[in-house]
C-alpha cells in the first residue's frame, strides 16, 4: 500500500469515530433527560424539534459558542489540558472497541489491557483540574475523585480476568468470538456484577458521583469550567458511559453474538448496550448517592476480596475442566 | 434512648405559684407573681435573674428545662427582659421579667445554664444594647457588622429613605 | 455547664495551634460554605474548619434575609401586620398565621367561632404536608436523588391546589383573619379534599418504596447527627427534631388549640435522634395530618365562619406568649399591647433559628458530605430564622 493512503485510510477512520463519539455523546444526553423525565413524571425536553430531539444539539452549540473564561490565580497550563486529557482518552479507547467481526479501527493482541489502561487515564484530569482550579471545593472534588478511581480501578481489572482465563485472550474481538455457546455472563456472573459496578464507580456515574456531588462540593473538580471546557468534561462523562456499557456487553453479553452479519451484529452490539444504559440511567434516577468513607470500605473491604475470589474459582475450575478433558 | 411520652396535664395556675414561691422563699430571692391571660409572670430584681434560672432549672421538682423565648422590650424609660422557661415534666411555664435601666444596660448572661440561650442574648444585645456579661461571643447576629444602633429601642425610627432614580447612560 | 461550652470552643481552637513536638504541624483547611451554596437552603452562610473531609468547627453567619419584622410589626396595625407574619416561614404560611391570630385573639378575648376553627386546623395540616413534602425532595436532592425532589413537588403542588381554592393564594395566604378566616370553603372543596387524601396515602407508601427503605440512604442518614434528648431540649429544639429524638412532645396535644383535642391521631417519635428518624417523623407526620384532615372535613360543623369583632382592632393592654405547633416546631409569638391599635412589641420566636444555634454542636465530627443531610433534617427556612 503506498504510504500517502495508508495515512488517509487512517484519518478517515478517526473521523468516523469522532463523529460517532459526538454522536453518541449527544444521543445519550437525550436519552438521560428523556427517561429520567418519564421516570420523574414529567416529559424532559418537548419543543425543538419532534419531542425535543434537537435539543441536546442546540445546548452543545451554545456551550461551545460561549465565552472561554479563564479565571484569576489558577495554574493555566493544568487547567487548560485537564478537559482536554479527560477527553482524549475516551476518544481513543473507541478505536479499540470491536462493533462487529471486522470493524474495529485498531485490531491488536492485548486491546482489552489497553482499553483498560487508558480508562484510568482518565483520573489524572480530574486531579488536574481539582487541583489547578485554585478552588476549595474543587480540589475536594478531585481528590475525592482520585481516591475513588484509584481504589475501584484494581477490582474492575481483577473482574475482567475470569474472562480472559475462559477465553485465553486479551484481544476483545476473540473474546466474543469465545463466547459463542455461552455469554459469559451466566458462569461469569460475579464478574459481571463487579465489573458494571465498578465502571460505574469508574466514571463518576450516581451512586459513585462524589467527586461532583452538587448538594455537598457544588460542582466538584468542574466547579471553575464554563463553556467548551465543561462541555469536554461532560461530554467525556457520556462516552465514558457508551465504553463502559459497550465493554460490559463485549466481555460479558456476547459482543454482536448472536450474529455474524455486518450490520445486524452492530445493531445488536448497539441494542445490547444502550438496554445496559438505560439501566444505568435507571439506577442513576432512583439512587441516592454514597458517602465517601462507607463507598470506600465497600471498595476495598468487599468488591476486592469478591473479585480475588472470583478470579480463584474461575481459574480452579476452568484447571480442573481441562484435567477431565 | 427510649421515647420518653409526654402527655396533656391540666394545670391549676394558683398551685404553681404558691410551689415557685416556697422555693423562692427558700433561696431568699424576692419577687412578684401575677396572671396575665392565664400566663404566669413573675418579676424579679435583674441581679438575681441568674439565680432564679439557675433555681428553677436544677431543682428536683421545677426542671424548667427549656427556653421557650427570651426577648426585651423597651418601655422608654426603663428596658424588660423576659425569659420564657418551660418545664416538660410538668408542664409549668413561667415567665421571669427583669427591669433594666436603659442607661448603660448590663445583665448576667445566661449561657452557662441553657445553650440555647447563646443566640437569644446576641439578638436582644444588637437589637436592644443590653450588655450580657459573661456572654462568650457577643458579636452581631442578625444586622450587618458595622452598624452603630439599635432598631427595636423605641427612639429608632424608621426612615423611609428616598432616592432618586437616574438612567442610566446607555438607555437615554 | 458554662465551662463546657467554653471549653468546647477554645478546645478547637488550641487544636490548631498546639502540636506535639516530633508531630507535623496540624494544618486545617478552612472553608466558606453559602450564602448561596446549593444545599444551605436559602442564603445561610457558615465557615467551616476541615480536617481532611471531617468538620470540627462551623461559625454560622446569617442575617441575609433580615427585614426586621419585629420592628414593622411596631408600625403597623394588627391587621396590617397579618399578611408580613407568612413571610416568616413561607413554606408553612398558614401555621404562622395560625399563631399570631390565636395571640391577637386571646389578647382580645374572643374566640373564633367553632367552623372557623375546623376550617383553620385543615389549612394548617395541609400547610404541614405541603412543608413536609417540600422537606422530602429537599432531602432527596441532599443525598444525591433528584427523583424525590419531583415527586414531593408533584404531591405538594395538589395540597396548594386546594389551599388555593380556600384562599386564592398558593405559597402566602392572609387567609385566617383576627376571629375566623376570611371566606367560607367554596363548593367543591370536599370532593377535591378528600380525592386528594385518597391520592395521597398512595403517593406517601410510594415514597416509602423509593426512598425510605433504599439501603444507601438509610447508610447514610443512621446514625449521623445524633442529638439526644436532653441535649435536644438544652438547645431548645422543638417540632420534628424535638421527637426524633425521643421525646413525644407536641403542643397541638400538650396545649391543645382550636380543637385539636377533638380529633384522633397520634404523635410519631423516633428513638435514636439521628438523621433517619428525623425524616422518618416526618414521613409520619404527613400521614398523621392526613387523618385530622380527613376528621375535620368529616365533622365541618355548620355556622359562622368568623365572629364578629369590632372594626379597629384594640387589643386591652396585656402581654402574652403564645405558641402553636408549626410546621418545623414551636413557633411562638410574643405580643405587648398598650390598648392602641398598634402592637407595642411583637417577637417571634421561630424554631429553625433554635435548630441552626445548635447546628455547631450537631456538626462537629461529621464529614462535608453529612452537612446537607444533617442541615436539611432540621428543615431550615432563612426566612423565618432572620426574620
Amino acid at each position: 500500500m503506498v504510504w500517502w493512503i495508508a495515512l488517509l485510510w487512517a484519518l478517515l477512520k478517526l473521523m468516523i469515530v469522532f463523529l460517532f463519539i459526538f454522536l453518541t455523546a449527544l444521543i445519550l444526553i437525550y436519552m438521560l433527560r428523556k427517561v429520567m423525565g418519564h421516570m420523574q413524571y414529567r416529559m424532559g425536553p418537548r419543543h425543538h424539534g419532534p419531542h425535543g430531539i434537537w435539543q441536546t444539539v442546540f445546548d452543545a452549540l451554545k456551550l461551545l459558542g460561549k465565552e472561554d473564561i479563564i479565571p484569576d490565580g489558577i495554574d493555566k497550563y493544568v487547567y487548560i489540558w485537564a478537559p482536554i486529557i479527560a477527553f482524549i482518552p475516551s476518544l481513543t479507547v473507541f478505536t479499540f472497541l470491536p462493533f462487529a467481526p471486522k470493524l474495529v479501527a485498531a485490531n491488536f493482541e492485548i486491546s482489552l489491557f489497553f482499553v483498560l489502561a487508558l480508562l484510568g487515564l482518565s483520573t489524572i484530569s480530574l486531579l488536574m483540574a481539582g487541583w489547578s482550579s485554585n478552588n476549595k471545593y474543587s480540589l475536594i472534588g478531585g481528590i475525592r475523585g482520585a481516591a475513588q478511581l484509584i481504589s475501584y480501578e484494581i477490582p474492575l481489572v481483577l473482574s475482567t480476568i475470569g474472562v480472559v482465563i475462559m477465553a485465553g485472550s486479551l484481544n476483545l474481538t476473540e473474546i466474543v468470538n469465545a463466547q459463542t455457546r455461552i455469554w459469559y455472563a451466566i458462569p461469569q456472573i460475579i464478574g459481571f456484577f463487579i465489573f458494571f459496578t465498578c465502571g460505574l464507580a469508574e466514571i463518576n456515574h450516581t451512586p459513585f458521583d462524589m467527586p461532583e456531588a452538587e448538594s455537598e462540593i457544588v460542582s466538584g473538580f468542574n466547579t471553575e469550567y464554563s463553556g467548551f471546557r465543561f462541555a469536554a468534561f461532560f461530554l467525556a462523562e457520556f462516552v465514558n458511559l457508551f465504553i463502559i456499557c459497550a465493554l460490559a456487553v463485549l466481555l460479558f453479553l456476547g459482543g454482536w453474538k448472536p450474529f455474524t452479519n455486518p450490520v445486524a451484529a452492530v445493531i445488536c452490539f448497539l441494542i445490547k448496550t444502550y438496554i445496559l444504559i438505560f439501566v444505568a440511567m435507571w439506577i442513576r434516577s432512583t439512587f441516592p448517592r454514597f458517602r465517601l468513607d462507607q463507598f470506600m470500605n465497600f471498595g476495598w473491604k468487599f468488591m476486592l476480596p469478591l473479585s480475588l475470589a472470583n478470579i480463584f474459582i474461575t481459574g480452579l475450575v476452568v484447571l480442573t475442566v481441562d484435567k477431565i478433558r | 434512648m427510649e421515647i420518653k411520652e409526654y402527655n396533656f396535664i391540666k394545670i391549676d395556675n394558683d398551685k404553681v405559684i404558691s410551689v415557685l414561691r416556697n422555693k423562692l422563699k427558700t433561696e431568699k430571692i424576692d419577687g412578684d407573681f401575677n396572671l396575665n391571660h392565664g400566663q404566669i409572670y413573675l418579676e424579679i430584681s435583674k441581679n438575681v435573674v441568674k439565680d432564679t434560672i439557675k433555681l428553677f432549672k436544677n431543682d428536683e421538682d421545677l426542671k424548667f428545662n427549656y427556653i421557650k423565648c427570651i426577648t426585651g422590650v423597651d418601655y422608654k424609660n426603663y428596658l424588660e427582659i423576659i425569659y420564657s422557661l418551660y418545664s416538660f415534666d410538668n408542664n409549668y411555664t413561667v415567665n421571669i421579667k427583669a427591669k433594666i435601666e436603659s442607661v448603660n444596660p448590663e445583665i448576667e448572661s445566661v449561657t452557662g445554664i441553657f445553650w440555647s440561650a447563646d443566640w437569644f442574648e446576641r439578638e436582644i444585645w444588637e437589637f436592644f444594647g443590653i450588655n450580657f456579661k459573661g456572654h462568650p461571643n457577643l458579636k452581631t447576629l442578625l444586622l450587618p457588622d458595622d452598624v452603630s444602633y439599635h432598631p427595636l429601642l423605641k427612639n429608632f425610627e424608621i426612615k423611609w429613605e428616598e432616592r432618586k432614580y437616574e438612567r442610566p447612560e446607555i438607555f437615554k | 455547664m458554662k465551662n463546657k461550652i467554653k471549653n468546647e470552643i477554645q478546645d478547637i481552637d488550641e487544636i490548631s495551634e498546639i502540636n506535639e513536638p516530633g508531630e507535623y504541624p496540624r494544618d486545617y483547611m478552612e472553608i466558606n460554605f453559602g450564602p448561596h451554596h446549593p444545599s444551605t437552603h436559602g442564603v445561610f452562610r457558615f465557615i467551616a474548619k476541615l480536617d481532611g473531609e471531617k468538620i470540627i468547627k462551623i461559625e454560622p453567619i446569617i442575617g441575609y434575609l433580615h427585614r426586621g419584622i419585629e420592628k414593622i410589626g411596631e408600625n403597623r396595625t394588627y391587621v396590617q401586620f397579618k399578611p408580613l407574619v407568612d413571610r416568616l416561614d413561607y413554606t408553612g404560611a398558614m401555621n404562622n398565621e395560625f399563631g399570631y391570630c390565636l395571640a391577637v385573639e386571646k389578647l382580645m378575648n374572643i374566640e373564633a367561632p367553632l367552623k372557623a376553627q375546623a376550617i383553620r386546623v385543615i389549612c394548617a395540616e395541609l400547610n404541614r404536608i405541603c412543608a413536609h413534602e417540600v422537606f422530602f425532595g429537599a432531602m432527596g436532592l441532599e443525598a444525591g436523588a433528584f427523583t424525590p425532589f419531583l415527586f414531593g413537588f408533584k404531591d405538594r403542588e395538589m395540597a396548594i391546589h386546594l389551599m388555593e381554592m380556600l384562599a386564592g393564594g398558593r405559597l402566602t395566604f392572609n387567609y385566617f383573619t383576627i376571629g375566623g378566616v376570611r371566606q367560607d370553603v367554596p363548593a367543591g372543596f370536599f370532593k377535591e379534599a378528600k380525592d386528594y387524601l385518597k391520592q395521597f396515602k398512595k403517593n406517601l407508601a410510594e415514597y416509602h418504596e423509593l426512598f425510605s427503605g433504599n439501603e444507601i440512604f438509610m447508610k447514610r442518614t443512621k446514625g449521623i447527627g445524633v442529638i439526644s434528648r436532653e441535649d435536644a431540649i438544652e438547645w431548645s429544639m422543638s417540632g420534628p427534631t424535638l421527637r426524633a429524638s425521643g421525646a413525644r412532645f407536641d403542643i397541638r396535644k400538650i396545649e391543645p388549640y382550636s380543637g385539636y383535642d377533638k380529633y384522633d391521631w397520634e404523635v410519631p417519635a423516633g428513638n435514636n435522634g439521628d438523621v433517619y428518624d428525623r425524616y422518618l417523623v416526618r414521613m409520619n407526620e404527613m400521614a398523621q395530618s392526613a387523618r385530622i384532615i380527613e376528621q375535620a372535613l368529616e365533622s365541618l360543623p355548620d355556622g359562622d365562619y368568623q365572629t364578629k369583632v369590632p372594626r379597629i382592632i384594640k387589643p386591652p393592654a396585656g402581654e402574652l406568649y403564645l405558641r402553636v405547633e408549626g410546621t418545623k416546631g414551636e413557633v411562638g409569638f410574643y405580643i405587648v399591647s398598650d390598648g392602641t391599635d398598634k402592637p407595642y412589641r411583637i417577637k417571634i420566636r421561630t424554631p429553625s433559628f433554635n435548630h441552626l444555634n445548635a447546628l455547631n454542636h450537631v456538626l462537629r465530627n461529621s464529614y462535608i458530605a453529612d452537612f446537607p443531610l444533617i442541615l436539611g433534617s432540621f428543615d431550615t427556612v432563612m426566612g423565618s430564622v432572620d426574620r
